[in-house]
């Protein structure tokens, strides 16, 4: 790995919290109102940074009319984010610059894939991603916490399930 | 109106280059705590956090035309939650399993997958085959789910 650029962690997460917390008030520049709806209501709040929301507006976005029984944020039949196509563009570039991409399998693709559906569904339900509920923690928001508790009693169920296996196994 | 668009292409983009170099997984965090003790990834989501809040309360300060509204929620709305979720209902007790099911259900299959969907998105532009099917499932999940919550009607 390149040693070029340095970052720790918390320096990490602490520049992308604070510009995903700034990407919301972009809502705001919107000049226009929407069929009635001033423009800077139509995006939910702390929608800055979301795996699940923004990879759903964009899919409906494109798919509008086959998948019309899709509630998204009313922002993307504006305009979608596109945060996920940045992200896979700044993971890329990095993996590239620190010659550490390479094609290689870790776990069964076919279980990949279900295991995709199922945190998917999951993160429908909860409405939020593992960070968009970190940022609507930020926002104080009481169930989110809740969220978090029960997103870190279900890491520690599969963290003891795979412990058992490989112990057993 | 393509503000929002590209400045979510560009926050995207550091992420996803921050995130490469110190292989962030924000479900990550809590199974490395739970097994080996290990607070690394943690470091990481705390971060996030406190920026995430002084970048709300730096809008807050700001006002028009780029405050935040209804900031700090609870404050205004007690504990109703933020929007997002795809279930209808909306009483407390509802919007509680919604929590607690969602919760769960995500911290698992991320822990057994083995991270969160950022950083398996970050995994699949590495070149990681596994990462590109799971990308795939969580694509086609997103219209598949919503198919059943409707049939369902909740």
């Amino acid at each position: 790995m390149s040693q070029k650029i340095r970052v720790k962690t918390w320096q990490a997460g602490l520049i992308v919290g604070i510009l995903s917390a700034l990407a919301q008030s972009v809502y705001n520049l919107m000049p226009k109102s929407v069929e009635g709806v001033a423009a800077y209501k139509l995006a939910p709040v702390a929608y800055g940074f979301c795996m699940f929301c923004h990879v759903r507006d964009i899919v409906n976005i494109f798919m509008r009319n086959v998948f019309s029984f899709m509630t998204p944020a009313p922002i993307s039949a504006v305009i979608p984010a596109l945060t996920i196509v940045g992200l896979l563009l700044g993971a890329y570039f990095s993996a590239i610059s620190t010659k550490s991409f390479n094609v290689r399998k870790t776990v069964n693709p076919v279980l990949a894939f279900i295991y995709g559906l199922l945190v998917a569904s999951f993160a429908a339900i909860l409405g939020a991603c593992p960070i968009r509920i970190v940022l609507r923690a930020a926002y104080i928001d009481v169930i989110a916490f809740v969220g978090i508790a029960a997103m870190i009693v279900g890491a520690i169920v599969a963290s003891e399930l795979l412990l058992k296996r490989a112990g057993g196994g | 109106m393509y503000a929002f668009a590209i400045a979510t292409l560009i926050v995207g983009f550091i992420a996803g280059f921050l995130f490469q170099r110190t292989g962030q997984c924000f479900m990550g965090a809590y199974r490395d705590l739970y097994l080996f003790k290990d607070t690394h990834l943690l470091k990481g989501v705390a971060g996030f956090f406190i920026g995430a809040l002084v970048g709300y309360i730096i809008l807050m300060l700001i006002a028009d035309p780029f405050t935040v509204i209804n900031f700090p929620w609870a404050l205004f709305n007690g504990l109703a939650a933020i929007p997002g979720s795809i279930v209808k209902a909306k009483d407390l007790i509802s919007v509680l399993i919604v929590g607690i099911v969602g919760g769960f259900g995500i911290g698992f299959f991320s822990v057994a997958m083995g991270g969160c969907p950022m950083r398996n998105h970050v995994m699949a532009a590495e070149g990681n085959l596994s990462s590109v099917a799971y990308v795939i499932g969580f694509w086609v999940g997103i219209p598949i789910i919503y198919l059943i919550i409707n049939a369902l009607g909740i």
